[in-house]
């Protein structure tokens, strides 16, 4: 400030009472309707622009350079703002600064539900009080050059007016001793990064300290005809305006018909989809001032890589001033912006090629669940966006590709037999467990006609057995039950790979519930009639088949095992034996504690391996020593 | 024990991601808004990884927590019954474990338990729900949220029980509980009442209350979301329409798009439209009867077995009031069907008696030639559905000529009752002709392909096994193309293969072996079976208009260019190729030209595609152009097959001529033919001028070496050692012929960039050649590549 404070005794009828009851609703403005202290420099700001703005409606020839300077003093613990604008008359002093809006009764109306305060100048001058204890208003009048005026108010109830000589030219200082609390506020590094934000859309270039450079330099590419590469001027503005990630790319939000007034510039940013998915960043200004920071709520909910700056005169805050009216226009916005995401996404896909693929590798995870939420999206990324799969990212022509036609995804998270056979299956495999991996896929391959094995599923896995290519005949197939199944195990001839897994053993989920539900411990732990409707669902089945034993006539063993046995060959049981043993052992490896006896599969190996190994007796044929031997034979 | 579900979840949420397990965390808050705001597209979405990692976590009360909330959409918003019945009691199990029975959510579960009973038969399960509730309303305090929910559930089953004034009762009783106990009744809770008062006919309250309710939930400061605001909307046009408001209700009525959309909305829509239209404010048409007939499809489906016989009843109220005879008896006869599902029926089996017999007394319609006729008639005049659909019922009965007549008529009549909906009933028409004309080409084929579009695996395995002992080519032929519709071609093969051993002379048998054969990489396969094709075919001169698919088409002699080419079997690409007018350069031996410039489609290792510029060199081979990196098996030089149809249409007459000009064409590739053997390296660095860029591509491609560069002007390098530190870059791909050596490839590059101002890096290739890395890595440092 360059009057400095005067220490003259206030002379009496200068000391004036603001016309409401400050006390109440400095109280309010500062614990309620602003979430944070900044916004009282947002308030400020805007006051001296519309200054200017004033000043070029009264004076529109006058030599009149506008500029915004904004000074921190952490020592004085102030902030000062100063503008080249109108200033103010004595009467204006009285009439702007000591009266708030249009009138208490209607302003705390406002305050409780109707919201049409923008630029109700009191109101915004007093959010002051909320950051400071004393303010201090030094003015001259672009009316009355000749002239200056301070104001100084503690609290903003009661106030002074005295007379301090003229500014060397128009324009009024606010200067804001700070409360303690808020002393923070008084470091110039901390003020360009906040204004930077809350200005970058102001005609009149604002200064903070002494700078050389005003915050809100960066063009406005929607505003300004930018030279040049328009793309590069979205680009520079979203890199200046983002902060927290670096954007990828940029593209314009436009009005549109009869929807929304709206434009803007919308980005993708680079931030990694590790922590929070949701990463959406909105920033919307009314009339060149930043009205609500963190407006995400207007963009899709899938769309959590996007940032962005739109500007709009139709949309209507709420009282605080930091947050936007849910109406129509609101609404007709949301899907404007959806479109102009979608539109962005093309554009970027068709002429951005080496951008695009740095999108897909970085919010591939997102790009998965926005594509299931808009069908534009879906169209554009089904073929390029990656896929997580046992075998890295993959995108679903790869996988289908690798897949022999068909897409296989993973629905359990390991563990159980299907582990086992998609280990043999050596095809890569999408993690069903996944960020939205597995409804992407269902539409995939419902759009494109292709198969889905969705394994762990009961169908999936009915898709890994295929039928044999004859059945076995009865006589047979009860040979084989009687040799390797196990009480309420049934025994299903099939064909499925690898070739060398002679046979695998699938628990029935439904029979595996109805053993517990049915278990007399389940009357302890639910309650009676929910356990009696339980089990009138259960009994439905008759639970005696606990799983089915798969056996792969297409496994070399299992094709020498049945030779064996058709030509009475005496060795078929050790055979038989020895693939029960294996049964066993493998479903104890991964399901754990499963049912079958492990010892014995295990007693079961060195039995067969004795006899195998032991002395023919006199008058039976060798055993034969290769399958080719056995087929021979047979 | 905890009884505050949300102060759980706040806590949960909150350890989740101070243990870095942001993902679940957001899950946690993320899960229920989607499963209740009926955005089921991102439920899906986010809830598979979520329980993922609950269980990986060892959570089990997290998983409770989830899978009850995806229960809840399942439930309520997609109107799902008996098909979840098996996971709905698998999680009541899951939540009465020793582990979980603490948690808070487990109450809830009870709740899907019932709700799932009242999908499936509501009226049903009544004694079964209202036990089941009332036990665990009994064990709970009402200052508890589950009491809201399952007092609400209690009065669903009184309703369905004939009971709305108890359920009205047991609503206001459980509300002054809560009320007592300092617990606030949500807006559901408003809105279940406002329900009741419906059913008692008191709409002026149901309007009261609702607003009221919007109101109260407002001032405790909850936003309603879009679903809150949806179903009010609907409670409140039916409300209104039931007071005779029309023009209100139809102003307030979600359009039919949003029904669509949200299946927990079609009930009262229906209800209201049906108000409408008895207010002559909605129009009676087919099309609604073609949504409707579709919605119950749709809960035939889930199993939601009591809504799906209350919607049929109102689809057949509306169809016998458009006189739609037909429709109304095939709902009439789904309807028989569903009761079998329903464990208790008074009532409604009467309505769909009345709904049979009312159908049967619509007038039968007379038919307007014979039946013969009908079929082109029903075209010629445009007649629209619902009475074809008649119109062809009285033909079928009354058909008394040779079979193939009857099976065109219920070919035709099973594609209109597809499009106005009733896909089943479709499909069940079929099934029922194929009993009384087995052999009827037409009829498996159509059947065939609805069951191949419709993915029904089972119908196909039971329509082959059926053909499979009268017509065993054609069963063969149902199999053979329901695995090329899931492209498994081995077994297209072998089914193709199994027809042509039935009947040699099959063309369209060959046609699809042949793709098979292809896709299969098995080329001489797929040039046998093209070269029988042209022995059996048709001369185009004999064949009569419904039997060019019997003639030679060019696409065949293409093909078979392109497997005797992948053969190598050069005379018959030539003389295949003379048939249809290439004219070659040289008349015998392998085709080696050079014709113009195209694009072959590589698939990349990650499965994206890939267009690599190559030159043909005949029918069906290119020779790759760049020097190309690990992720595609190509490399320059190497001579491919490529299928000869274009992937991409070539512009318009009207486009820009420099469109028009960079336009080349682009070819999918099939198979590598003649490998060149380049090995690729990289180059990176600084770009020297122009001209010593290339003079050193010459030396090198001279010396036999390829060089492709890769960066544009964008690639830009920065040297600290100097002022004007930024440079233009270059990042090239070397490709070495296979008869140079990588320590022969390293001496050159030295010799050729010798004299550079800025020194260039090829430190994978000097890696190769045992150099010494470490001028490569001061490189690399220095201009920070």
């Amino acid at each position: 400030m360059s009057e400095g404070a005067t220490t003259e005794p206030t002379p009496a009828e200068n000391l004036r009472t603001t016309e409401v009851d400050l006390g109440g609703l400095v109280n309010v403005l500062a614990t309620h309707l602003y979430s944070t202290p900044l916004v009282a420099l947002r308030e400020l700001v805007q006051n001296a622009h519309d200054s200017h703005t004033r000043r070029l409606l009264e004076d529109p020839d006058g030599e009149h350079r506008p500029l915004i300077r904004v000074r921190a003093d952490a020592a004085r613990r102030t902030v000062a703002i100063e503008d080249t604008g109108a200033g103010l008359t004595e009467p204006e002093i009285h009439a702007y600064l000591a009266t708030v809006g249009t009138g208490y009764t209607r302003m705390l109306r406002e305050l409780t539900g109707n919201q049409e305060l923008i630029g109700a100048f009191g109101l915004g001058f007093l959010s002051a009080f909320s950051v400071a204890d004393e303010v201090t208003v030094t003015t001259t009048s672009h009316r009355e050059p000749q002239l200056g005026h301070r104001y100084r108010s503690r609290g903003g109830e009661h106030y002074q007016v005295e007379p301090v000589p003229a500014r060397p030219q128009p324009g009024t200082v606010v200067e804001l001793a700070l409360k303690a609390e808020h002393a923070h506020l008084a470091d110039e590094h901390a003020l360009r990064e906040v204004l930077g934000r809350y200005c970058v859309l102001l005609p009149i270039p604002v200064f903070v300290g002494e700078d050389e450079q005003p915050v809100n330099a960066v063009q406005v590419p929607w505003r300004q005809q930018v030279a040049g590469d328009r793309h590069a001027a979205r680009m520079r503005f979203a890199t200046a305006f983002g902060r927290r990630f670096e954007p990828l790319t940029a593209f314009p939000v436009g009005p549109s018909e009869g929807a929304t007034d709206a434009v803007g510039l919308l980005w993708v940013q680079d931030g990694g989809t590790y922590g929070s998915s949701d990463n959406r960043d909105l920033a919307v200004y009314l009339r060149g001032m930043l009205l609500a920071e963190d407006a995400r709520d207007l963009l899709p909910s899938w769309a959590g890589f996007i940032g962005g700056v739109i500007e709009s005169n139709r949309l209507t805050p709420t009282a605080s001033r930091e947050n936007l009216q849910r109406d129509d226009h609101y609404r007709a916005l949301q899907q404007v912006l959806a479109d102009a995401v979608v539109d962005g996404l093309y554009e970027t896909a068709r002429l951005r090629p080496a951008a695009w693929r740095r999108i897909l590798t970085r919010h591939g995870q997102d790009l998965l669940g926005a594509a299931l939420c808009d069908e534009r999206l879906f169209t554009l990324l089904a073929d390029d966006v990656p896929v997580p799969t046992s075998q890295g990212d993959l995108t679903a022509g790869g996988l289908r590709a690798a897949g022999g036609g068909a897409v296989h995804v993973a629905l359990g998270s390991g563990g159980g037999f299907e582990e086992m056979l998609y280990r043999a299956m050596r095809v890569p495999i999408a993690r069903g467990d996944r960020y939205a991996v597995l409804p992407f896929l269902r539409r995939y391959a419902q759009l494109r006609g292709c198969r889905l094995v969705e394994l762990g599923s009961e169908q999936g896995n009915r898709e890994l057995f295929r039928d044999p290519e004859r059945p076995l005949p009865p006589e047979e197939s009860a040979w084989l039950a009687g040799a390797l199944a196990d009480p309420g195990e049934q025994l299903v001839p099939a064909r499925f790979d690898p070739p060398g897994l002679p046979l695998v053993l699938v628990p029935d989920r439904e029979a595996e519930l109805k053993a517990r539900i049915e278990d007399d411990q389940a009357e302890t732990r639910i309650p009676s009639a929910a356990l009696r409707l339980a089990r009138a669902f259960t009994a439905r089945t008759d639970g005696e088949v606990r799983a089915r034993l798969y056996l792969n006539l297409a496994c070399p063993a299992v094709q020498d095992l049945l030779a064996a046995y058709r030509a009475g060959h005496t060795g078929s049981a050790t055979a038989a034996g020895l693939l029960r043993s294996l049964k066993v052992i493998m479903a104890a490896a991964s399901t754990g504690p499963a049912e079958g006896d492990l010892g014995a599969a295990l007693a079961g190996v060195g039995t067969a391996v004795s006899a195998l190994t032991a002395a023919v007796p006199a008058g039976l044929p060798d055993v034969p020593d290769s399958p080719g031997d056995l087929r021979e034979q047979a | 024990m905890t009884t505050d579900i949300w102060a759980w979840v706040r806590d949960t949420h909150q350890q989740l991601h101070a243990a870095g397990h942001r993902r679940l965390a957001d899950a946690m808050y993320e899960l229920p808004e989607h499963a209740t705001e009926g955005r089921n597209e991102q439920l899906d979405a986010v809830y598979p990884e979520a329980v993922a990692s609950a269980r990986a976590l060892g959570l089990p009360w997290v998983e409770v927590y989830l899978r009850h909330w995806r229960m809840q959409n399942l439930l309520n918003k997609r109107q799902q019954g008996e098909s979840v019945l098996p996971e709905v009691v698998d999680l009541l199990d899951f939540a009465h474990r020793e582990e979980t029975a603490g948690c808070p959510q487990s109450v809830c579960v009870v709740q899907d338990f019932a709700i799932c009973h009242a999908r499936v038969d509501g009226p049903g399960y009544v004694r079964e729900r209202l036990d089941v509730v009332g036990e665990t309303l009994d064990r709970i305090e009402p200052g508890r949220a589950c009491f809201d929910c399952l007092s609400r559930e209690y009065a669903d089953a009184l309703e369905d029980d004939g009971r709305p004034a108890d359920a009205l009762a047991h609503l206001d009783t459980a509300a002054a509980r809560m009320r007592n106990a300092g617990q606030q009744v949500s807006l559901r809770f408003h809105r279940a009442r406002a329900g009741t008062l419906h059913l008692l006919g008191r709409h002026e309250e149901v309007l009261a209350l609702l607003d009221t309710a919007d109101r109260a939930a407002r001032a405790r400061g909850e936003e309603l979301d879009e679903s809150d605001r949806r179903s009010g909307a609907v409670q409140r046009a039916r409300a209104l329409a039931s007071l005779g408001r029309t023009e209100e209700a139809l102003a307030l009525l979600p359009e039919r798009a949003e029904a669509e959309r949200h299946a927990d909305l079609r009930q009262s829509w229906t209800e209201t439209v049906e108000l409408l239209i008895a207010a002559g404010a909605w129009e009676n048409d087919a099309e609604l009867g073609a949504v409707l007939a579709g919605w119950v499809g749709y809960l035939d489906g889930t199993g939601s077995h009591r809504p799906c016989v209350d919607l049929l009843l109102a689809a057949g109220r509306l169809a016998l009031a458009r006189g739609a005879r037909t429709v109304a008896l095939t709902l009439a006869a789904t309807g028989e069907r569903k009761l079998a599902q329903l464990r208790r029926t008074a009532g409604v089996a009467e309505q769909v008696a009345a709904l049979r017999a009312a159908a049967e007394a619509l007038p039968v319609p007379e038919l307007p030639v014979p039946p013969g006729e009908l079929t082109a008639h029903l075209a010629e005049a445009r007649v629209p559905f619902e009475t074809g659909a008649d119109l062809l019922s009285v033909a079928l009965d009354r058909y008394r000529g040779e079979q193939a007549g009857a099976t065109d008529l219920a070919v035709l009549l099973a594609n209109v009752l597809g499009g106005l909906g009733h896909a089943r009933a479709a499909a069940e028409l079929l099934w029922q002709r194929l009993d009384a004309d087995p052999g009827s080409e037409q009829l498996t084929g159509t059947l065939g392909q609805a069951l191949i579009e419709a993915r029904d695996a089972e119908g196909v395995r039971r329509l082959a096994d059926r053909l499979a002992a009268t017509s065993p080519a054609d069963g063969h032929w149902i199999r053979a193309r329901w695995a090329a519709a899931e492209e498994r071609w081995a077994e297209v093969l072998e089914q193709c293969e199994a027809i042509l051993a039935l009947e040699a002379s099959r063309i369209n048998t060959r046609r699809l072996a042949a793709a098979a054969a292809t896709e299969l990489g098995d080329h001489a396969t797929a040039q046998r079976l093209y070269q029988e094709l042209l022995e059996h075919a048709l001369p185009a001169e004999e064949a009569g208009e419904d039997e060019l698919h019997r003639t030679v088409q060019e696409p065949d002699l293409w093909h078979l260019i392109t497997a005797a080419t992948a053969n190598r079997d050069w005379a018959v690409v030539r003389s295949t190729g003379a048939r249809i007018g290439i004219e070659f350069d040289e008349p015998d031996g392998p085709v080696d030209e050079e014709w113009q410039l195209i694009n072959v489609r590589a698939t990349r290792a990650n499965g994206t595609r890939a267009d690599l510029p190559a030159v043909r060199t005949g029918p069906a081979t290119a020779r790759i152009l760049p020097v190309l990196g690990a992720d595609l098996t190509l490399n320059h030089g190497d001579v491919v097959v490529f299928a000869p149809a274009l992937l991409e249409r070539p512009p318009a007459e009207d486009a820009a001529e420099e469109e028009r000009e960079e336009w080349r064409p682009t070819f999918g590739l099939l198979t590598l033919l003649d490998p060149a053997g380049y090995t690729t390296y990289w180059i990176d660095g600084v770009r020297p001028g122009d001209e010593a860029w290339a003079a050193f591509r010459d030396a090198l491609r001279a010396a036999g070496y390829a060089v492709w560069v890769y960066s544009g002007e964008q690639y830009r390098l920065s040297d600290p050692e100097r002022e004007d530190g930024d440079l233009p870059g270059v990042y090239a791909a070397l490709g070495l012929p296979p008869t140079a050596s990588a320590e022969r490839a390293d001496a050159l590059l030295h010799d050729l960039t010798a004299g550079w101002e800025h020194p260039v890096t090829w430190l994978d290739l000097a890696d190769a050649a045992g150099a010494d890395l470490r001028r490569h890595t001061e490189i690399i440092e220095r201009y920070d590549i």
